[in-house]
């Protein structure tokens, strides 16, 4: 697909502002939470909701503006998050996500020297050392020393745990790393790790916009995935899940396992009983969904199938409707709620319509005022709950949270659900 | 045209520099729009041709004054959006600077005891009734959606609401306002210090701030208003889950004390009778009229046009609807007690077998009743209205305002002809000849009808066929006598060949010469001419002594 390919989708927007709020009325709750979208809540100016960038996009294949570092800014002070794509697909068949996406690989492309600083050097970093923190691959593998963890580049396994970049290089986030091998070990789970073999996912580059590298990357590790013939890739981050999940099978080679977040995993052991949260864990939390694991796990193929016309002028997609309602949201749930003295007290944006935690998109690194505005709000909703605690499944989304507690005083504490389940599993 | 440097900061000094811009990246958003395909300035593109001088985000009262104050010191054109969903929220000429008043969003008040709240112009009706329904209110949105803003449908613009049957017309609804004149002096409409209503001694100011249809900010900036709330028998909480076809979402319990009925009439007066008596008997939150099941089954959204097709045309279910489907009505019924609710049912059942109406089979069990029942109220309490736009091509006719009697004579019966000429064209969407609302206000002290079409708004040679349809019903109309065209979109549409203002010269002549009147009005509140007029009015085309002509 390029750009020209969603013009139908931008002229077809008719400018209405739902992709600013949460879509449906019954959904809210209250005045205060009812914005859907982070880039318009902080920018304010039409132009950088997504209606806005679809018509700035327009507006470029028209030939009416050209690339410049304003258009960058707007494109880029977004965490593609998906809940736009949501609010408009209650209503119309447009595609917003595929075009915001569309317009990155663009401007990446056509628009080299306004590039973000902090999205080249993350790119370098994929690229000389397979993975987003510019460590040495041989990193990797500190988090598991002195578990067992099968080596698959050794032994094979039945399922494969995908540990991420950020659980197995970021000192603060290993324990989740740690804490998810033990309990696979108490479940009696034959799983293993690709150890200093491990590759980025390649979600970043994803992201900004670097199609060319998503690419290469995406198909290696399917095929490395395959090769290793295991049944399942587990994985901890939420975004490494929703890439390989919905976004890996847009470049091709079958992949011939299923994906699953490691909270999807473990409920499943619970369920079977090889895991029993017992302990009592007294914790009053609130529960964040993350969009990767959330409304962005919906599996997306950019295209719009061919297109024709019904009773006249009805536009048939011959490709399924994607709103994002098939994302993981009853799991993390279900696993928090077996944990006894846990009370679970829900935020008024969840579930596909969750509020962004502000990181995703190339945001976090690129624009950190716009990252910090968002998780606050996060926060102040979580903390209008009266929970103690925010949960989450997702790397990304909990170091965000730590540093808004940081900058805001806030007496929230953040922590992983795996976190919380450990501490009741005998 | 761009602002002089001294300007541009006089207005940065105004709003602060992070809330101006004169970037063409952030100009270009204030230039594309719904319905501009049918704006002769830049037909059939999206885009005008001109920019806006720059675009400023006003956080208060205060800051509109004076930037609406240094509009008129320098003299440059103003126009303030909200929202913003169609064209005629955008600058009609060249060298406009746009308020875009997102920042102002807060509700100010609600007063439970006296039923009103105080709302600034960027609260949407989502948000707006998130906060009444809890405390047993409710409001009367705007069929643009609940992502519209308050304040605007209140003083700047008509749009019929679904609960204008009991709510009544938000014109009507509009209670104290504050206003931003032309010449940036505050005017604030009703007793000081009060919001209860719009009116105080004297003439009512109310008919000069907005008449039937809004000034289409033209008329200067409104930056605070009450509106009427209403009592709400339902639940205070609206729960809903995923699923359906409507709106993606299902109501998870049907309310205890709410009832669907979509009783069907062989005929038209049949159907009057029916409203008449419902509104005698002040049964209805809701009374409206959708059209033919055709044109039902095309308002879905949230299932793909594909989902659409497959389950509700390729089965031949809405073919056999329609056959049994000639006039179906929409009443929707809410009462506070068990005893409450069985009167208004027993009552709505008589009313129905006395007036000829037949509750068909389908409706009452299976996935019509489901449909009906649970995902119907998700679309009408919620008035999630965005699933008009199949392929970003929704447009109605321009409307007409009367008794039933008179919408159906005028506007329902010539409309089926000239709709149904287009509908078969292949050029617009084949939703039925009869695709008319027909909503009641005030108990059916009057009622509004308008056929609407939906085009590909991607697709020249559709947007064309719209117009040219639009254009047939409009001379149509003009030739009635009774009744009015009350509409704001009706007057962007219409006459696709003509400007928003050639077509009011046009209407004029047929509705008491109010362009004559409006003129002087907008010449003693605007001296200076600065409140863009390009949507209001038609005195870019007047010349002095027509306007003083009695």
């Amino acid at each position: 697909m390029a750009l020209a390919d969603y013009k139908k989708d931008m002229m077809r927007c008719v400018r209405c502002s739902t992709c600013k709020f949460i879509p449906i009325p019954s959904l809210l709750k209250s005045w205060r939470f009812a914005q859907g979208c982070p880039a318009i809540a902080k920018h304010n100016f039409h132009s950088f909701s997504a209606s806005g960038k679809l018509i700035m996009a327009l507006s470029l294949l028209e030939g009416r503006i050209e690339y410049s570092p304003k258009v960058m800014e707007i494109l880029y002070n977004c965490t593609l998050c998906g809940m736009c794509d949501l609010s408009c697909k209650v209503g119309t068949d447009q595609e917003l996500w595929e075009v915001l996406h569309e317009f990155r690989i663009d401007a990446w492309q056509k628009n080299e020297k306004n590039r973000f600083a902090p999205h080249v050097s993350i790119v370098e970093s994929i690229k000389s050392y397979d993975n987003v923190w510019q460590q040495p691959r041989r990193k990797r593998t500190d988090w598991a020393k002195g578990l067992k963890v099968k080596d698959l580049n050794q032994e094979k396994a039945e399922v494969l745990y995908f540990v991420g970049c950020t659980y197995s290089l970021d000192p603060e986030m290993r324990r989740v790393a740690k804490n998810t091998a033990i309990l696979f070990n108490k479940a009696g789970v034959d799983f293993g790790t690709l150890g200093a073999n491990e590759k980025c996912c390649a979600s970043p580059a994803f992201m900004v916009g670097d199609e060319e590298l998503f690419q290469k990357m995406a198909i290696e590790n399917i095929n490395t995935f395959n090769q290793l013939g295991v049944k399942k890739v587990v994985t901890s981050c939420a975004g490494c899940f929703g890439l390989i999940k919905s976004k890996y099978p847009r470049v091709g080679p079958e992949m011939k396992f299923e994906v699953q977040h490691s909270i999807e995993f473990l409920n499943e052991l619970i369920k079977e009983g090889k895991l029993k949260p017992s302990k009592e864990v007294n914790l009053s939390i609130t529960y964040h969904d993350p969009c990767h694991l959330g409304r962005m796990s919906d599996t997306r193929i950019p295209s719009h199938g061919v297109e024709h016309y019904e009773l006249g002028t009805m536009p048939i997609k011959d490709i399924p409707k994607v709103m994002g309602m098939n994302g993981v949201y009853e799991p993390p749930r279900e696993v928090l709620k077996s944990i006894p003295g846990i009370k679970l007290i829900e935020m008024e944006r969840r579930r596909e319509y969750a509020w962004c935690c502000g990181s995703g998109g190339g945001v976090k690194s690129a624009f950190p005022e716009l990252a910090m505005d968002t998780v606050k709000e996060r926060l102040e909703e979580a903390r209008a709950t009266g929970a103690e605690t925010i949960v989450s499944c997702c790397p990304w989304c909990e170091k965000n949270f730590e540093d808004g507690i940081r900058d805001s005083d806030s007496e929230l504490k953040v922590v992983d659900a795996v976190d919380l389940l450990i501490q009741s599993v005998e | 045209m761009a602002l002089a440097p001294h300007i541009y900061k006089m207005f940065s000094n105004i709003v602060g520099s992070v809330n101006i811009s004169d970037d063409p990246a952030i100009l270009e958003s204030y230039t594309f729009n719904w319905l501009n395909e049918f704006n002769n300035l830049c037909a059939p593109g999206k885009f005008l041709p001109h920019r806006p001088a720059a675009v400023l985000l006003p956080g208060s009262t205060e800051e509109v004054q004076s930037i609406v104050r240094a509009c008129n010191r320098y003299g440059i054109k103003f126009k303030a959006l909200s929202t913003g969903y169609g064209s005629h929220s955008l600058p009609g000429q060249p060298g406009v600077v746009v308020l875009d008043l997102r920042r102002m969003n807060r509700i100010l008040e609600i007063d439970e005891k006296n039923k009103f709240a105080v709302v600034e112009p960027y609260v949407t009706w989502a948000q707006l009734e998130a906060e009444v329904i809890k405390r047993g209110l409710f409001t009367t949105p705007v069929q643009a959606g609940s992502q519209a803003s308050v304040l605007a449908n209140l003083t700047s613009g008509w749009g019929m609401n679904t609960f204008g049957n009991h709510g009544g017309h938000n014109g009507r609804n509009a209670l104290g306002i504050e206003w931003v004149l032309p010449t940036g002096d505050l005017l604030k409409l009703g007793p000081p210090g009060e919001w209860f209503t719009g009116d105080g001694p004297g003439p009512s100011l109310r008919g000069v701030m907005r008449g039937h249809c809004g000034a289409q900010g033209g008329m200067g900036v409104f930056t605070k208003g009450a509106i009427k709330l209403h009592h709400w028998p339902g639940p205070p909480k609206l729960e809903t889950e995923t699923g359906g076809m409507m709106t993606a979402y299902l109501m998870k319990e049907i309310p205890e004390f709410m009832e669907m009925v979509i009783p069907c009439f062989d005929t038209y007066e049949q159907m009057i009778d029916f409203f008449y008596q419902v509104g005698d008997a002040e049964l209805a939150y809701v009374l409206m009229r959708v059209g033919s099941a055709e044109h039902m089954i095309s308002l879905m959204g949230a299932t793909s046009n594909k989902d659409i097709y497959e389950a509700f045309y390729a089965t031949g279910m809405v073919q056999a609807l329609t056959e049994q489907m000639k006039h179906p009505a929409v009443a929707m019924i809410f009462a506070n007690s068990r005893r409450e609710f069985e009167y208004r049912k027993k009552v709505m059942s008589e009313i129905v077998q006395e007036t000829g109406g037949k509750i068909l089979e389908v409706m009452t069990e299976g996935p019509m009743k489901e449909l009906m029942m649970k995902e119907m109220p998700v679309a009408l309490i919620g008035n999630c209205t965005l699933f008009i736009h199949h392929a970003g091509g929704f447009v109605i006719s321009s409307g007409y305002m009367g008794t039933n009697e008179s919408v159906v004579k005028h506007m329902g019966i010539p409309q089926e002809e000239i709709k149904g000429k287009w509908a078969k064209s292949g050029k617009i969407l084949d939703d039925g000849a009869d695709s008319t609302y027909h909503n009641s206000f005030e108990n059916n002290a009057y009622v509004y009808m308008e056929m609407e079409f939906h085009y590909d708004a991607s697709n020249p040679e559709s947007v064309d066929a719209s117009r040219q349809c639009i254009t047939d019903e409009r001379n149509q109309r003009r030739l009635e006598k009774s009744g009015f065209e009350p509409n704001d979109i009706g007057l962007t549409c219409g006459d696709y060949e003509k400007s928003p203002q050639q077509r009011i010269m046009d209407m004029g002549p047929h509705y008491g010469n109010f362009h004559l009147w409006q003129e002087r009005i907008k010449r003693a509140f605007d001296p200076n001419d600065v409140s863009d007029r390009s949507w209001y009015g038609a005195g870019l085309l007047m010349k002095d002594a027509e306007v003083s002509k009695k």
